[in-house]
C-alpha cells in the first residue's frame, strides 16, 4: 500500500513538473491599458488564438501620468504599455524600443510619427477622435426645431436663447483642466491651417489681438461674461455630472472629442433617457458655411502606446503594439487610427453624407512648444488648466481675461 | 590586569550595541537620510525625473520659488491655512476646557468634534464639494434662513475660495487639536482648581494662573504642528479645485510641477523649503516653549 501511495505521489509530481514546464514554454506578454479587463477581453483572446504558444498578461491602469509615471520610474514595466502624455518625445528612447523610421508609421497611422524622435517612431496612437460639439437632440427639438446651428451667429443666438430658458448652453469642465485642450485646438481649426500650433506657439506673444489663438480661447471669455457656461467651472472632476447633465436635456454642448458620444450615451442609457439623443457636430466658428465654405473638423490624437525596452521579445510585443491599437479604438468609442483598416464609430457615419465639413489632420507639434509649456507653467496644447485661471475666472469677475498676463508668462521662454 | 578585564568588558559591550545599532541605524539612513539627501541634491539640477541626463543649476530652482508669479500663491494660500490653524487651535482649546469638566451631554459633544477626523480627507472634500455648490445644500440653508443676498458661487469666486477650504481645514482637523488638549487638560489635578477655587479665584484666573500653565508645552508643540500643516495641504484642495483659483498649496503645486511640468528639480526645491520651514517652526518652538524644570 505504501509502495502504491509513494509511487502515485512521485506520478503526481512529476505531471506536476511536466505540467509546469509545458506553461513556462509558453511566451507570456503583459499589457497595460486604462480601460478594465472586458473591453481587452477579446482582442487578447483574438491575438493568443492567432499566435499559439503566446499568453498576454492584461492590467487595468488607473490612467493618470502620476501613476503611470511613478512605476515607469519605479522600473516597473509592461511590455506594451501607454506614454506618459506628459513626457516630451526626447524622453522617450530611455524606456521605449524605437518602432522603425517616422515616416512608414506616419503613412501607416494617424499622428504615427507625433510621438517621434531624431526620425524614429515610439509610440503609436490607440485611436482618434474629431473635435466638435457633442450636444442633446432633444434640446434642439424643443429650442431650435431641431437643427443644429452651422453658422456662429445662428449658434450665438440659440445660446442665449438656451440661457433664457434655463438650460445651460454649455459645459466647459474647466476645473478638469485636460477638457479645456479643445478650446485651444479650436484655434488651428478657425484658423484653417494644420500647421497653426506651431506657427504661433513659437511666437512671443500668441495671445496678442487678433490672433486665431486669443479669438479661439475668447470665445470661453464671451461664454462666461454672458452666463453661458455651468454654474460651477472650478471643482475637478465633474465629467460624469455633465454628461448626465447633458443628457437629461438640462445642457445643449460640451466641446470635446468624439469618444465622449459613446460615454454619453452610456450615460444617457444608465439614467433611463434615450442614448440617440447625444450626437456630434463640428463647431460652428464662422458665417455663411457651405459646401464652397466648409467648417473645417479637427481629426485630433488621444493617448499613445508604446513597446518597452525591456521587453524580452520585441518583435512580439510590437506586433501585440499594433494588433492592439488597431482594434481598440472602436471599442472606446475612438474611430481607428490606421488610415488603411481603421474605422469611425458606427455614431458617427453620417459625417461622410456632409459637404460642409472639412476634416483636418493638424501639423505635428514642435517639440519646442513642449518645452516652453513646461518651462512657464502655461499647458499649452496639453491640459490647458490655463484657460480657468487666465480667461474664464477673471471673466467671471471682472469681464476681461488676462490675455497680457498669457503673453507675459510665455515670454519668459525666450 | 584588572584595569585590562574592565577594558575588554567596556569594549565588547560597546561592540555589542554597535552590532545591535547597525541595522536601525542602517534602515534609519537608508530610509530617511538618503532620500532626503538625493533630494536635496536634486534641488539643485533640472532633473526631469527620468533617466535623461540633468544639469547642476545652482539656487536657480530656490530663486524661481520666491520670485516667480507662478509659486508666489502658494504663499497666500499658506497665510489663509495658517491663520485657520490657530483658530483650529483656539477653537479646541475652548471646547476642551468647557468638556474636560461635567457637562450635560459632554461625551456626545466630544463625538461630534472628533468625528470629521477620523473621516477620510477625500470624503470630507467630496461632502463639501455638494455643499458647497451652487445651488447646494449651503445655498438652501442661506435661503430657508431669509440671507439670500449671501449666496453666491462659493468655490469659483477667487474672493471666498479659500476661506472655503480654510473653513473645511478647520472642520476637519478641529477633531484632533481637540482631543489632544483634552487630554492634557484632563491630566491637570483637579486640586489646584479646588484650592483655587476657595482662593476665590475665577474661572479666567483659574485658565491663566493653573490651566495655561500646565499646556503650555502642549501649546508649542500645537502651534509648531499648525505652521507644518498649513503648508502640508493637499487632500482639500486636491479634491475641490485642483488648484486652480488660486488655491494651490506647496504640496498641490510641487505635483503639478513634478507630474505635468517635468521639473522634479524644481519640485525637490520646493519639497526642501517645506522641510526647511518645518526645522525653523520646530527651532522656533524649543527657543519660546522650552521645557520648564523644577527647582526646589
Amino acid at each position: 500500500m505504501k509502495k502504491l501511495v509513494s509511487m502515485l505521489l512521485v506520478a503526481a509530481m512529476l505531471l506536476c513538473t511536466v505540467g509546469a514546464l509545458a506553461e513556462s514554454n509558453d511566451v507570456v506578454l503583459t499589457l497595460a491599458f486604462h480601460y478594465p479587463d472586458e473591453y481587452a477581453a477579446d482582442i487578447i483572446a483574438e491575438f493568443e488564438e492567432t499566435h499559439p504558444g503566446v499568453k498576454v498578461d492584461y492590467a487595468y491602469l488607473h490612467i493618470t501620468d502620476e501613476e503611470l509615471i511613478t512605476r515607469l520610474i519605479g522600473g516597473e514595466y509592461w511590455d506594451v504599455s501607454l506614454v506618459p502624455m506628459v513626457w516630451a518625445n526626447s524622453e522617450l528612447s530611455n524606456y521605449y524600443l524605437p518602432l522603425g523610421a517616422s515616416e512608414g508609421w506616419a503613412d501607416q497611422y494617424y499622428f504615427g510619427d507625433l510621438r517621434s524622435y531624431e526620425g524614429q517612431t515610439y509610440a503609436l496612437p490607440i485611436g482618434v477622435v474629431y473635435e466638435g460639439l457633442v450636444y442633446n437632440q432633444a434640446v434642439l427639438d424643443k429650442y431650435n426645431g431641431g437643427v443644429m446651428p452651422i453658422n456662429l451667429d445662428d449658434f450665438m443666438a440659440l445660446c442665449n436663447t438656451l440661457k433664457e430658458n434655463s438650460v445651460i448652453p454649455v459645459w466647459c469642465n474647466g476645473g478638469s483642466g485636460w477638457a479645456l485642450r479643445y478650446w485651444t485646438n479650436l484655434a488651428a481649426t478657425m484658423a484653417e491651417n494644420a500647421n497653426y500650433a506651431n506657427d504661433v506657439a513659437l511666437s512671443r506673444d500668441p495671445w496678442a489681438e487678433g490672433t486665431q489663438l486669443r479669438i479661439a480661447n475668447a470665445f470661453l471669455e464671451t461664454f462666461a461674461k454672458n452666463g453661458l457656461l455651468e454654474p460651477d467651472v472650478v471643482t475637478g472632476n465633474q465629467w460624469d455630472t455633465s454628461t448626465a447633465s447633458l443628457s437629461k436635456g438640462e445642457t445643449a454642448f460640451i466641446l470635446t472629442g468624439t469618444w465622449a458620444v459613446e460615454n454619453a450615451r452610456g450615460m444617457a442609457s444608465s439614467i433611463g433617457i434615450d442614448p440617440e439623443n447625444i450626437k456630434f457636430a463640428a463647431f460652428p466658428y464662422k458665417n455663411g458655411v457651405d459646401a464652397s465654405n466648409p467648417l473645417w473638423l479637427r481629426l485630433s490624437e488621444d493617448l499613445f502606446s508604446a513597446v518597452s525596452i525591456k521587453s524580452e521579445h520585441p518583435a512580439l510585443a510590437t506586433e501585440l503594439l499594433t494588433f492592439f491599437c488597431d482594434r481598440i479604438s472602436n471599442k472606446i468609442g475612438m474611430n481607428g487610427a490606421n488610415k488603411e483598416t481603421g474605422k469611425p464609430i458606427e455614431a458617427l457615419n453620417y459625417l461622410k453624407d456632409i459637404d460642409y465639413y472639412k476634416l483636418y489632420s493638424p501639423a505635428v507639434n514642435d517639440g519646442r512648444i513642449e518645452e516652453y509649456a513646461k518651462n512657464c507653467g502655461i499647458d499649452l496644447y496639453a491640459y490647458n488648466n490655463y484657460l480657468l485661471d487666465y480667461v474664464i475666472l477673471p471673466a467671471l469677475d471682472n469681464g476681461d481675461a488676462n490675455w497680457e498676463g498669457l503673453n507675459e508668462a510665455w515670454n519668459s521662454n525666450f | 590586569m584588572n584595569n585590562g578585564y574592565t577594558r575588554r568588558k567596556e569594549t565588547s559591550k560597546r561592540l555589542t550595541i554597535c552590532v545591535f545599532l547597525f541595522i536601525p541605524l542602517f534602515l534609519l539612513v537608508y530610509i530617511a537620510g538618503y532620500p532626503v539627501l538625493m533630494m536635496l541634491l536634486y534641488s539643485f539640477t533640472n532633473w526631469k525625473g527620468t533617466l535623461s541626463a540633468f544639469q547642476f543649476v545652482g539656487i536657480d530652482n530656490f530663486v524661481r520659488i520666491f520670485t516667480s508669479k507662478e509659486y508666489s500663491v502658494v504663499f497666500t494660500t499658506a497665510i489663509f491655512y495658517f491663520c485657520a490653524g490657530i483658530i483650529q487651535q483656539l477653537l479646541s482649546l475652548l471646547f476642551a476646557e468647557i468638556l474636560s469638566r461635567p457637562v450635560l451631554g459632554g461625551r456626545v459633544f466630544r463625538g461630534f468634534i472628533f468625528f470629521p477626523f477620523i473621516m477620510n480627507g477625500v470624503a470630507v472634500a467630496l461632502i463639501f464639494r455638494m455643499f458647497f455648490t451652487p445651488a447646494g445644500s449651503f445655498d438652501a440653508l442661506l435661503q430657508a434662513t431669509g440671507h439670500m443676498p449671501w449666496i453666491r458661487l462659493w468655490i469659483t469666486n477667487r474672493d471666498t475660495v479659500n476661506f472655503v477650504l480654510a473653513f473645511i481645514f478647520i472642520w476637519k482637523n478641529l477633531g484632533y487639536s481637540f482631543l489632544i488638549y483634552l487630554g492634557v487638560l484632563q491630566s491637570v489635578s483637579h486640586e489646584y482648581y479646588e484650592a483655587a477655587t476657595i482662593d476665590g479665584a475665577n474661572v479666567w484666573m483659574q485658565f491663566k494662573a493653573i490651566t495655561f500653565p500646565s499646556i503650555k508645552p502642549m501649546i508649542g508643540l500645537m502651534g509648531t504642528l499648525t505652521i507644518i500643516n498649513s503648508i502640508g495641504v493637499y487632500d482639500i484642495p486636491y479634491v475641490l479645485t485642483k488648484g486652480n483659483n488660486g488655491t494651490h498649496t506647496f504640496v498641490t503645486l510641487l505635483t503639478v510641477t513634478a507630474f505635468k511640468n517635468n521639473r522634479f528639480g524644481q519640485a525637490c526645491a520646493m519639497a526642501i523649503l517645506i522641510l526647511a520651514m518645518a526645522m525653523i517652526a520646530m527651532l522656533l518652538k524649543s527657543l519660546f516653549f522650552k521645557e520648564e524644570c523644577d527647582v526646589y
